[in-house]
C-alpha cells in the first residue's frame, strides 16, 4: 500500500471508529439511566451522548460504582477491577454491585468510561453526593408531626404516634423556599406574645389592639400567639419549633380579648388594619355563625388589594363558620390528624378548601401561660391550628410567585393538595375539600416525564 | 422569536437563491463549453447533544436532538455548492425547569418534534497541493411542534403543552485532502451556534400560566472530523462526528448521510 493509501485508510478507521465508539457509549449512558438497552443497530442508537461533560452533581473523585454482569463470577469480576488498577471496596452481593475505588492519578471519569465499555460491565456510574432535606434544628421539631410525620409519637410518652408522612411534606418544600422577609402574615386572632423568644425576632411590628384600642397587640388568651407560631416561628435557631414560613414576617393584630372573645367589629377593623399594612397574607383563625354583608365586603376589599386570606372552618362537626364559608375571597382549611384522617370535629361544607394538621399540633404560647420554669409552648387542637398552615404555604407561594392573584395562590394550594380521604371521598369534598395541603407540590417543580 | 426566526430564513434563502442565480449564469457561460449542474438529492441523519443556557437564570437544561434532513444540493462548476433543507427533528429535554408557571414543572421528557428547514452553501476558496480549502455556511430553523404532558400528582387533572422553537447557524472553513481515490477526509472548525425559546402553556382547571424561555447553547464553536466516499459513479457517501467544547466540558454530535448524483 502507498502512502496515500495508508493515509487514507487510517482516516477511515479513525471516523468509524470513533463512530462504534459513540453507538457504546450512548448505550452505557442510556442502560446507567435505568432505561431499555438498546441493540446497537437501533436508530435511537445513532450517535453520542452528552454526558461527558463535567456533571453539575458532585461525585467521589475516586470512586465508582459499577455492577457486573450476572454470569461474571466474582473472581473474574475481581480480574477486571485488577486489571484498572482499581480496588474492590465494597460488594453489594445480592446485586452484584461492586463499590470500587480508582486510582489516584487517574481522572474518576475515565476509569468510569474504562468500566463502561466493558462487556462484562451491565452499569458503571459515578458515586453522586447525597443530601438531606432541609430538616431545622429547632429543639421541639421531632414533635411537630404536622411538618414532618416519620411515624414519631407525638409530644410526652403514652401519646399517639402517627402515620408515616400524615405531614404537609415541608421539609422538601423548604428544599425550593424557606419564605421572604419581605412577605407579611397578618395574624388577626388574640393577639401575639412580642416577648416570645421564638416570635420576637419575626414580628413586622407590634401591630393593633382593637379590643383596647391601642398599638400594642399583646395576648392575653394564648390562642394568637399559638397561631403565629405555627405559621412563623422563628426556625432553625435551636430554640423551640419551626414555623412554616421560615422568614416571612408576623403582624399581630388583637381582634379577641382574654376569653377569646370578640365583635365582627373588631375582625372587620383588624382585617383592614391589616390590608393597610401591606400584609400579603391574612389568618383568620376564628369565624362567627352569622352571615354579614360588612364581613363580606372587607374580605373582598381584601382580595382585590392582591391579599390572600386564610381561616379556619370551625370545630363543631356543623357548616363552616363565617368568614371561611366566603368562598371566593376566602381559602376554608379543615382539619386532619397525623395519621392523614379527619377529625370528627371538624366542620363541613361545600366551601371547604382544604385541610391540614389540626390535632395536638405543638407551638408557642406566651411566656406567662406556664410560668418561668416552662417552655413557652403547648399542644393544641382545632382548625384554628389548620389554618396556619395553610397561611404559611401561601406566604411562601407569595414570596416566590409574586406575579400570582390571590385566586391563583388559592387555587395552587387547592390543586396541589392530598386526596387523604379519596376511599370514601373521591375527588373534593365537603371534609376535606381538594385534600391535606402539600408543601412539596406546591412549591417545587413537580417533575413531568415522557417519551413518544 | 417566530418573527426573529422567519427574518433569519428568508435572509438566508435570499441570500442563498442569489448565489444560485449568480452561479446558474455563469453556469450558462460555462455550458456552452460543455459543462453541467450536478444535482445531488440525498438524506442526513444528524444526532447531537448540548447545554442550553437558561436567559436570565443561573440556570441550564440538557437537550440533545435527532435530525432527519432530506437535502438537495446543486453542485457548480465554479465549485459553489447549495443545499435546500427540509425535515424533522426530534427534541428531547432534561432539567428544564419553569418555575413561572402557577406550579413549577420540570420537564424530562422526549420526543418532541419540530419541521426543519434551511439550507448551506459552500464554495472551494483554494487548493494547495492535495488540500482543498472550502468556505461553508450553514443555517437550521426548527418550527417546533406543540405536545402536551399530564402534570402528575395533583388533586384535579392539568397539563402543560410545551412548543420549542430553535435556529442553527454554523460557519468556518473546511480542509478537504484530494489525495486519495474517492474517498475525501475532511476537517472544520467552526464558529457554531443554536439558540432558541420553548414556550410551556399550563392549564390546570381554572389555573393558566404560561412561560416562555430564552435558551442558547453552551458552546460557539464546533470541531468536526468526516469523510465523503465515493461509493459508486451515482453514490456519495458522509460520515462525520464532531465535537461541542463548552466551559463545563463537551458535547458531541454526529452525521451519517448520503447523496445521489443525477
Amino acid at each position: 500500500m502507498n502512502k496515500h493509501g495508508k493515509i487514507a485508510l487510517l482516516c477511515i478507521i479513525l471516523v468509524f471508529t470513533a463512530a462504534a465508539a459513540g453507538f457504546n457509549y450512548d448505550n452505557n449512558q442510556k442502560n446507567h439511566k435505568g432505561r431499555t438497552r438498546l441493540d446497537p443497530g437501533q436508530f435511537q442508537s445513532i450517535g453520542f451522548y452528552s454526558n461527558l461533560r463535567k456533571s453539575r452533581q458532585e461525585y467521589a473523585s475516586d470512586r465508582i460504582v459499577v455492577k457486573f454482569k450476572p454470569m461474571l463470577s466474582e473472581q473474574a469480576a475481581a480480574a477486571v477491577v485488577q486489571a484498572t488498577d482499581s480496588q474492590i471496596i465494597k460488594k453489594i452481593s445480592q446485586f452484584n454491585i461492586f463499590i470500587i475505588k480508582t486510582p489516584q492519578e487517574t481522572p474518576v471519569e475515565e476509569m468510569l468510561y474504562t468500566f463502561q465499555r466493558n462487556p462484562d460491565v451491565e452499569y458503571a456510574e459515578l458515586d453522586y453526593k447525597t443530601r438531606i432535606t432541609v430538616t431545622p434544628n429547632d429543639i421541639l421539631f421531632e414533635y411537630q408531626y404536622s411538618l414532618s410525620n416519620q411515624g414519631q409519637a407525638i409530644g410526652i410518652p403514652g401519646s399517639p404516634q402517627g402515620k408515616n408522612s400524615a405531614d404537609i411534606k415541608a421539609t422538601a418544600g423548604w428544599e425550593e423556599t424557606k419564605g421572604l422577609e419581605d412577605v407579611i402574615i397578618a395574624i388577626v386572632d388574640t393577639g401575639v406574645d412580642l416577648k416570645h423568644p421564638d416570635l420576637i425576632n419575626k414580628l413586622y411590628s407590634d401591630g393593633y389592639d382593637f379590643v383596647n384600642d391601642d398599638d400594642e397587640a399583646d395576648d392575653d388568651h394564648g390562642h394568637g400567639t399559638h397561631v403565629a407560631g405555627i405559621a412563623a416561628a422563628e426556625t432553625d435557631n435551636n430554640e423551640g419549633i419551626a414555623g412554616v414560613a421560615w422568614n416571612c414576617k408576623i403582624l399581630p393584630v388583637k381582634v379577641m380579648d382574654a376569653q377569646g372573645e370578640g365583635y365582627y367589629s373588631w375582625m372587620i377593623s383588624g382585617i383592614d388594619y391589616a390590608v393597610q399594612q401591606g400584609a400579603e397574607v391574612i389568618n383568620l383563625s376564628l369565624g362567627g355563625d352569622v352571615d354579614s354583608a360588612n364581613l363580606k365586603n372587607i374580605l373582598k376589599a381584601a382580595y382585590e388589594n392582591d391579599v390572600i386570606v386564610v381561616a379556619s372552618a370551625g370545630n363543631d362537626n356543623n357548616p363552616v363558620l363565617y368568614p371561611a364559608a366566603y368562598d371566593e375571597y376566602c381559602l376554608a382549611v379543615a382539619a386532619s390528624d397525623y395519621d392523614d384522617l379527619r377529625p370528627d370535629w371538624s366542620n363541613f361544607g361545600p366551601e371547604v378548601d382544604v385541610a391540614a394538621p389540626g390535632v395536638r399540633i405543638l407551638s408557642c404560647v406566651p411566656t406567662w401561660f406556664w410560668g418561668p420554669a416552662s417552655l413557652p409552648y403547648a399542644f393544641s387542637t382545632g382548625t384554628s391550628m389548620a389554618a396556619p398552615h395553610a397561611a404559611g404555604l401561601a406566604a411562601l407561594l407569595k414570596g416566590i410567585k409574586t406575579w400570582l392573584s390571590p385566586s391563583d395562590i388559592m387555587n395552587i394550594i387547592r390543586y396541589t393538595s392530598d386526596d387523604i380521604n379519596q376511599g370514601e371521598h373521591p375527588g373534593k369534598d365537603d371534609y376535606i375539600g381538594y385534600g391535606r395541603i402539600n408543601m412539596e407540590k406546591a412549591l417545587v417543580p413537580i417533575k413531568i416525564t415522557g417519551g413518544n | 422569536m417566530y418573527k426573529k426566526g422567519l427574518l433569519f430564513l428568508s435572509i438566508f434563502l435570499f441570500f442563498i437563491a442569489c448565489m444560485g442565480l449568480y452561479a446558474v449564469q455563469e453556469q450558462d457561460l460555462n455550458t456552452t463549453s460543455g459543462k453541467s449542474i450536478i444535482i445531488k438529492p440525498g438524506l442526513d441523519f444528524e444526532y447531537f447533544s448540548m447545554i442550553m443556557d437558561l436567559k436570565d437564570e443561573d440556570a441550564s437544561a440538557d437537550m440533545s436532538l435527532y435530525l432527519i434532513k432530506a437535502n438537495c444540493e446543486f453542485e457548480f462548476q465554479n465549485g459553489l455548492f447549495l443545499t435546500a433543507t427540509l425535515g424533522y427533528a426530534v427534541n428531547n429535554f432534561k432539567s428544564m425547569i419553569f418555575r413561572d408557571l402557577p406550579i413549577s414543572v420540570e420537564l424530562d421528557v422526549e420526543g418532541v418534534g419540530g419541521y426543519l428547514f434551511g439550507g448551506s452553501l459552500r464554495k472551494t476558496l483554494a487548493y494547495f497541493n492535495d488540500f482543498e480549502i472550502e468556505g461553508q455556511g450553514d443555517f437550521v430553523y426548527n418550527y417546533g411542534t406543540e405536545k402536551s404532558w399530564p402534570v402528575p400528582g395533583l388533586s384535579v387533572s392539568g397539563e402543560v403543552t410545551g412548543k420549542p422553537t430553535w435556529m442553527r447557524i454554523v460557519a468556518g472553513p473546511k480542509i478537504i485532502y484530494g489525495g486519495f481515490e474517492n474517498i475525501y477526509p475532511y476537517a472544520a472548525l467552526n464558529f457554531y451556534k443554536l439558540w432558541g425559546t420553548f414556550t410551556m402553556d399550563q392549564t390546570i382547571e381554572d389555573l393558566t400560566g404560561k412561560e416562555e424561555k430564552s435558551m442558547s447553547g453552551k458552546n460557539f464553536i464546533n470541531a468536526v472530523l468526516g469523510t465523503d466516499i465515493i461509493a459508486s459513479e451515482f453514490l456519495h457517501l458522509r460520515g462525520q462526528l464532531e465535537i461541542l467544547p463548552h466551559s463545563d466540558g463537551s458535547n458531541f454530535g454526529f452525521l451519517i448521510g448520503f447523496r445521489y448524483l443525477f
